[in-house]
């Protein structure tokens, strides 16, 4: 069985958006519903100064907190570790976006479910990659099966220095980012 | 001429699968497999978010397009798009698109006419002003290349000169310099550089995602990379360096560059003993510019000029400064000198025709339809005087002084304005003063959605079909970043158009019947780009299934020589000439000189206006679309930037509001308070300050430099000298 | 009746005015709410723990007598006991109108998630709810020994459910500022004090309305009074204590929120309604119980209960104005919050609808049995 996660290289982001505006045309989303977003921060002061960029969604936790909040059992996490929502068991309580350390839920004004990225599900069991990934000009991400030894995903944690996000929270994200 | 077969086809789609992971719809049937699994149609197109033409596979489902991926072998996307990539494709179904023919019947209202009424009275008002004011009583803007095919038969037949595109307000300065300095334009090797210097131009602001993906792999490589701009731009984030200069000053710094290899003789001695010309002329004129000299104009301090230069040197010829685009060749009263250094570094780095260093784009010759055309008829000179004996004497005539025409208008010397895919009144300067084009007798907007232009000029609107509703003939897949193999592409129709438009050659055609030029018309696109392709020993069927196709190198190294074995550009001497004869003929200098910018700011609340492509927007003509304007939202895109020190003594804190004045306007913007940015100027995005009430989403947000820029034409290269305006800031709104 | 005319008058009006607001929201959801993607738990949020919180506390304020045998409390219980049911019916309203999805909360049933607090509040708040009507039951039907009974295990489950209020803050993993042991003690204070207010106001008023009223209110009045000084001490004990670490202690996210309010977007809110409401005004009026009058003890209770809305209403937010710290940095802005009209409409209205059924349930049985 597979594992899917990512490696995102936040330094190589020069945030274009077009992530972001991938993944709403994948998924017909309207305009201001967008399930990855971009953290800046400036680093420094004029002229010695950094403006560093990461990308943010969801982090496919191993350990998700918006899983053990949910009542109904909505939210739910495939055993290929995607985490993902049943739109018809959920009440729209919102406790996953409480609790969500991430930021990473938005509130689909229409259906009422608070939405996240979903990994792609239906296409990457197909093979595809998720257009985040695949459209990206700077090549920011890699997705990948995390079980598999040959994967791209997996030889490059080997060999980079990697962290995740709010590790002391214990969520275990299914996501890496590589040190700048 | 390089013939193509199937099976070269096939060897270069595999050649393409080794380097990169082979997309399972290059092979057809694979594809054709996949497609019917979904049900999905994915068709190549070229996309039209900017001018840059990436290829993309556009996929419909049940006859309505869902989504884009970039064309994993057309040089420009590979397989990658943006994100106006994304949002442009979207745009098919914004709401505000023009839906059919609409007549002007008061200051804000229009009604829908048809097609066959529209020709008829723009037909018979054209002629009228024909007979009446000759035929360079009419002009025809674009914004470029694109309608010149069909504009040039209507201005042939009816005898105008006068065509004119927006490039006065983009890259005109390095158009003008390069043709007449190096007889071609060259683009930075970027893939195989050890050194890129990128002065005012941000490549992940304007966007090709393969030149991006590109530098980023020089840097894989271990290639430097340093960025001088005021402001950190998103490309400077990728830089080991980022320089602020003194906005205006660029060429000063290029001047001290040259200083120092010069001075250290640290340039290419034998490159420019065999292939330059002037190159004594241009050091006499520029002994005194050292160091030192520029660090009091352009606050680089002087050991970082010297390091650059000694560092390039280094690396030449793999080293290059960036030969540009809209940054710097449109913006100051220095632009053409600043365009005409940094030909000179290049040819001092000795980079010129070198791999990692300049190239030449690679090009086939298209064919070309045999059709009728138009008798020769008498011209006048241009309108505009580009070209003409007159102060434009040096600006080119192909792209005209688009900013001339509202007061051409004015005067009475242009009587019927034709305005194709261009904006001016938001994309050229000073919006109150474009609008006196609307006095013209006749002003016909050929435009997608409802734009300022249409909106407040046109007398008629003419609806162009959406780039996903139409075809264009095939181009040549080349510019701003390099590749060794030619590439030829189209732009394919997607779908169906969703309203009552039509292509512009439908249009030309519809017009055409009314003016009896209807037989200089008579082909359909299909059979022009069949011409095309023909001499390529390929089928348009070919192209179709491909989306873009590319053939045998034809780029070679080395700098051209004649058979005789001299050197051979395009110029009087056949070398690289710093100093332009045609400038000096015309009273100005031949190499470039140290000029001021024509304006600086000096008081404690005045600012330099600059302004700048966000990665998200195409200036202005993405700001009516829903999905890229979420994203300016989402992340306060619509500020202007200040450096923290001035906002600080200003008493300015993040997020306020203030008042920005110029002699022209007053408006009110939010502020970002930045490390990021110079401290003399002020920043703000080109995207913003819609005002057609029609263009909703734009409407009200945000505001545009144009807002505070007069109009003022700069006399060799004809630019609009987009930041040469000072500006007032103070805190609040009143 | 005049007043009980005009009060009806007036409640019927701020019904109207909560049916609006909840139209409204039925309508365009969340469109019509300041809740964001920042700030998912606004104005609704508090006041359904306003009321969720108030009809435990009057369940609690019932036990004195039907539990713990204090007969001096014995007069308040069966008002105690209605007021709690309209309560906490006002509270599922607003909680009501807070779910996006609420068709779907038959899953709750169907397929329950045991590690999450809301499901556990359904369950709970259910249970205690069902325990009460039961008891309402028995009392009317004079079968005094069932009445002890359910009041027992209605106490137990209130008390579950107004301190697994706590948790439901507590389990949010992303909201340091609403974690620890002590927030279930918190809305066990914070019920007391809020049960407390409302029979003082309840009494006070039937007060007032004597001879008509009867209440037994001369008697009761000073000694809820006296309750009320000591969890209003209580309350603010424990908010001196919370945020003075939550500042001292700085922790990531509590340290945030504790400026929030104290020099942050909601200081003014905090200071002034909360501080000065809640905590500083009833002090003042209650601190000398030889000088209490009704007068005063109404409007201590009045202004108590106040506070206590907006003190539910800064702790929701304060949990989440100041931004999730994903990437460290320190150009952080903090969330907007602003309450909307229809979310003002809720509280309203709900406060509308406990004066109307108290009113109601006075006149139909109180007064009937005071004149029998």
């Amino acid at each position: 069985m597979a594992k899917y996660g990512m490696l995102i290289d936040a330094g190589r982001c020069t945030g274009c958006g077009a992530c972001r505006i991938a993944c709403q045309m994948q998924w017909q989303l309207p305009p201001e519903i967008a399930y990855n977003r971009l953290e800046h921060r400036e680093k420094g002061t004029y002229p010695k100064v950094k403006w560093e960029i990461t990308p943010v969604q969801c982090q496919h936790c191993d350990n998700p907190p918006c899983l053990h909040v949910c009542p109904t059992g909505a939210t739910y996490k495939r055993s290929d570790g995607i985490v993902l929502i049943d739109h018809k068991k959920c009440i729209g309580c919102k406790y996953c976006m409480v609790a969500c350390p991430y930021g990473a839920r938005t509130l689909d004004h229409e259906k009422m479910v608070p939405e996240k990225c979903r990994f792609c599900a239906d296409y990457v069991v197909q093979g595809q990659q998720p257009p985040c990934v695949s459209t990206c000009m700077n090549e920011v991400r890699v997705f990948g099966d995390l079980e598999d030894p040959n994967s791209k995903i997996n030889k490059l944690l080997a060999t980079g220095s990697v962290y995740q996000l709010l590790p002391e929270r214990g969520t275990q994200p299914r996501i890496y980012y590589v040190k700048r | 001429m390089p013939k193509f077969s199937r099976r070269t086809f096939l060897k270069m789609a595999a050649a393409t699968g080794a380097i990169g992971s082979m997309p399972v719809y290059l092979n057809r049937n694979k594809f054709l497999e996949a497609a019917e699994e979904a049900s999905i149609e994915k068709v190549p197109t070229l996309c039209n978010g900017c001018s840059n033409m990436c290829g993309m596979f556009v996929h419909v489902k049940n006859g309505r397009v869902w989504k884009a991926e970039g064309h994993p072998i057309h040089l420009k996307s590979r397989g990658r798009l943006c994100a106006r990539g994304h949002g442009t494709v979207a745009d098919i179904y914004n709401p505000h698109r023009v839906t059919q023919p609409m007549k002007r019947v008061g200051e804000d209202r229009f009604e829908p006419i048809t097609w066959e009424q529209a020709y008829q009275e723009i037909g018979q008002k054209l002629m009228k002003i024909v007979d009446e004011h000759g035929g360079n009583s009419v002009v025809w803007m674009e914004h470029g290349t694109r309608g010149k095919q069909y504009a040039d038969i209507l201005l042939d037949y009816i005898g105008s000169p006068n065509y004119i595109t927006h490039y006065a307000t983009c890259f005109t300065s390095k158009t003008n310099v390069w043709p007449k300095m190096v007889g071609t334009t060259l683009y930075g090797d970027h893939e195989n550089a050890d050194y890129m210097l990128f002065v005012g131009r941000n490549f992940a602001g304007g966007i090709i995602p393969n030149g991006m993906n590109k530098v980023l792999k020089a840097k894989e490589r271990g290639a430097k990379l340093v960025v001088v701009d005021p402001r950190h731009c998103e490309l400077a984030i990728q830089a080991d360096e980022w320089i602020p200069i003194r906005p205006g000053t660029d060429l000063a710094f290029f001047l001290a560059l040259a200083h120092v290899l010069i001075t250290e003789k640290l340039y290419d001695v034998q490159f420019v003993r065999q292939y330059v010309s002037g190159f004594d002329e241009f050091w006499q004129a520029n002994k005194n510019c050292t160091p030192e000299w520029a660090e009091k104009i352009t606050s680089v301090p002087a050991d970082k000029i010297r390091e650059i230069a000694r560092e390039m040197a280094a690396k030449a010829p793999r080293a290059f400064l960036e030969t540009g685009y809209h940054g710097l060749n449109a913006h100051y009263q220095n632009s053409v000198q600043q365009a005409q250094a940094n030909v000179v570094i290049n040819a001092l780095l000795g980079n010129m025709f070198k791999v990692g260093g300049l190239l030449p784009a690679a090009s086939l010759e298209l064919g070309q339809l045999d059709k009728p055309v138009p008798p020769a008829k008498e011209k006048g000179p241009r309108v505009d005087g580009a070209g003409e004996e007159g102060p434009y004497a040096t600006v080119e005539p192909g792209r005209g002084i688009p900013q001339l025409v509202p007061k051409l208008v004015d005067e009475g010397k242009v009587k019927a304005v034709f305005i194709y895919h261009y904006n001016p009144l938001r994309t050229g300067p000073d919006p109150e003063y474009q609008k006196k084009m609307k006095d013209a007798e006749l002003v016909v907007s050929i435009p997608i959605d409802w734009n300022e232009t249409s909106y407040h000029t046109a007398h008629y609107i003419l609806p162009e079909s959406f780039f996903l509703e139409r075809m264009e003939t095939p181009v040549n897949v080349n510019g701003h970043i390099t590749h060794l193999s030619p590439q030829i592409a189209y732009r394919a129709k997607v779908v169906e158009p969703v309203h009552d438009t039509r292509s512009l050659l439908e249009i030309m055609q519809g017009l055409a019947k009314e003016i009896g030029a209807s037989k200089y018309f008579d082909f359909t696109v299909e059979e022009e780009a069949e011409a095309m392709v023909a001499p390529l020993g390929i089928t348009m069927e070919e192209l179709r299934q491909a989306g873009c196709l590319e053939f045998p190198a034809t780029v070679k190294t080395g700098f051209p020589m004649s058979a005789l074995g001299k050197p051979s550009l395009a110029t009087p001497s056949g070398k690289v000439e710093f100093s332009v004869g045609v400038y000096k003929a015309n009273g100005f200098s031949g190499v470039p000189r140290w000029i001021a910018p024509k304006v600086m700011p000096e008081k404690d609340n005045e600012f330099r206006l600059i302004h700048g492509k966000q990665p998200w927007h195409s200036h202005h003509i993405t700001s009516n679309n829903p999905y890229l304007m979420a994203i300016s939202e989402t992340y306060n895109g619509t500020w202007a930037w200040m450096n923290s020190q001035r906002a600080k003594q200003l008493g300015i804190k993040n997020g306020d509001k203030v008042t920005i004045a110029s002699d022209l306007a007053q408006k009110q913007v939010q502020v970002k308070v930045t490390e990021l940015l110079h401290p003399d100027c002020i920043w703000i995005p080109s995207a913003y300050g819609g005002f057609s009430p029609k263009a909703e989403v734009a409407y009200g947000v945000g505001v545009n430099y144009n807002d505070f820029l007069p109009m003022q034409v700069e006399p060799i290269a004809g630019s609009v000298m987009g930041q040469e305006v000072i500006v007032t800031v103070r805190k609040g709104v009143n | 009746m005049d007043s009980a005319v005009t009060w009806k008058r007036v409640s019927l009006l701020m019904m109207l005015l909560g049916a609006v607001g909840a139209g409204a929201i039925l309508l365009f959801g969340e469109d019509v709410l300041g809740t964001t993607d920042g700030v998912p738990w606004g104005s609704l949020i508090a006041t359904y723990l306003f009321f969720a919180a108030a009809s435990v506390g009057l369940t609690l304020m019932a036990s004195l007598w039907y539990v713990f045998g204090v007969e001096a409390f014995k007069p308040l219980t069966k008002r105690a006991l209605y007021l709690a049911i309209i309560s906490v019916l006002m509270g599922f309203g607003a909680i009501g109108l807070e779910l996006g999805r609420p068709l779907n909360m038959f899953w709750l049933i169907f397929s329950p998630n045991f590690s999450s607090a809301i499901w556990w509040m359904g369950t709970l708040y259910a249970v205690y709810l069902g325990f009460r009507i039961l008891c309402v039951y028995c009392i009317y039907k004079n079968d005094e020994r069932k009445v002890l009974t359910f009041s027992r295990i209605t106490v137990v489950a209130g008390l579950l459910a107004v301190s697994n209020l706590g948790s439901v803050f507590g389990n949010a993993q992303a909201r340091p500022f609403w974690q620890g042991a002590a927030m279930p003690i918190y809305f066990i204070i914070v019920a007391l004090l809020t049960g407390a207010a409302i029979l003082i106001i309840t009494f006070a008023m039937l007060e007032k309305a004597k001879p008509l009223g009867s209440g037994n209110g001369e008697a009761l009045l000073p000694l809820l009074g006296r309750l009320l000084l000591y969890f209003v001490v209580a309350f603010g004990f424990f908010k001196f204590w919370y945020l003075s670490n939550s500042i001292y202690g700085v922790n990531p996210g509590t340290y945030e929120g504790a400026k929030v309010l104290l020099s942050g977007p909601l200081s003014l809110q905090f200071w002034v309604m909360e501080v000065g409401l809640a905590i500083m005004v009833p002090l003042f009026l209650l601190a000398r119980p030889n000088s209490y009058t009704n007068g005063k003890l109404l409007w201590a209770a009045l202004i108590s209960l106040a506070g206590v809305f907006f003190a539910h209403q800064n702790f929701v937010l304060a949990g989440q104005l100041a931004p999730l710290q994903v990437i460290p940095g320190d150009t952080l802005m903090y969330q907007q919050y602003q309450a909307m009209p229809a979310e003002w409409s809720i509280i309203i209205g709900g406060i509308g609808a406990l004066i109307y059924f108290s009113l109601w349930v006075e006149q139909k049985y109180f007064r009937s049995t005071a004149a029998a």
